[in-house]
């Protein structure tokens, strides 16, 4: 007994952590949401997209949220922008820019910190009740 | 003599136990809440009557297991089963049906629910005391 409280604080710690990866891969694709094709032919930088998945973990023996992948967006189009300045400019002066929008990004970001605020608050209440037995022994 | 031979503090114990795995279940659901096409789970919902019944009818004798190949008696604690969540309030689109209200909803009851144990558990050490003078 009293190990299932902390069973339950690993599989949100675990939580916490992929989110935290979720969030590093949405800077990159902020930080690279201009980084256009630098010769005509080549593609810009691709946004990339985070997945989770549910896997046992042996050595814990119980089930933890793990990143699946981390996968490139192969479907959402390259933004032309007209810079016929541009050392990627094609013939009709149109650059290939990345396919991130920052807006959604920016909503993604938000989802990872209410998740990641959601398993704070599990731990907290584990924690709490770890005390609460402990407080059981005293007086 | 421990408190487990009292079938209150048995009782107290096991309600614990099913809180705390219910926490267990709860925290994996909200750990889960951007997994794609993840259903959340929950302890089925146990029944803890039969075993106050050996509570408030203490006088009677009680059926123990001495052997791991014995079947349980009857008025044991109940041995909640976990399973996917039959009723959602509703999927995204990509199939996960996890939502963070309910979820934190479940586990403040559950701490609460907790909080009540640990409170009948000290009241009732503190009557032990009394009676033993102490």
């Amino acid at each position: 007994m009293g190990s299932e409280l902390l069973d339950s604080m690993t599989i949100s710690a675990q939580g916490m952590r992929v989110q935290g990866t979720r969030i590093r891969v949405i800077s990159e694709n902020i930080a690279n949401a201009d980084t256009a094709a630098t010769t005509p032919g080549a593609d810009p930088y691709r946004r990339q997209i985070i997945t989770f998945k549910n896997e046992m973990d042996r050595k814990l023996d119980l089930k933890t949220v793990r990143v699946d992948d981390i996968d490139v967006d192969k479907k959402s189009p390259f933004i032309l922008k007209y810079l016929p300045d541009h050392p990627g400019a094609n013939a009709d002066g149109y650059v290939k820019m990345p396919n991130v929008n920052t807006m959604v990004e920016m909503m993604d970001v938000r989802e990872a910190q209410r998740s990641y605020e959601a398993n704070l608050t599990m731990i907290e209440q584990a924690r709490g009740m770890v005390n609460r037995t402990i407080d059981i022994l005293k007086n | 003599m421990t408190t487990e031979n009292l079938t209150l503090f048995r009782a107290l114990g096991a309600k614990m136990d099913y809180l705390n795995q219910r926490q267990r279940v709860i925290s994996q659901n909200i750990a889960n809440a951007d997994t794609v096409g993840y259903r959340p789970h929950d302890l089925k919902d146990a029944d803890f009557k039969a075993m106050l019944k050996t509570v408030t009818k203490s006088n009677e004798l009680q059926m123990t297991t001495t052997d791991s190949g014995h079947l349980p008696p009857p008025n044991q604690a109940p041995d909640p089963k976990e399973g996917k969540q039959r009723k959602v309030y509703e999927v995204a689109p990509d199939g996960n049906a996890v939502i963070m209200e309910e979820q934190l909803n479940k586990s403040s009851r559950t701490s609460m629910d907790y909080n009540l144990m640990t409170s009948i558990y000290q009241k009732n050490v503190g009557l032990l005391r009394t009676a033993l003078g102490r």
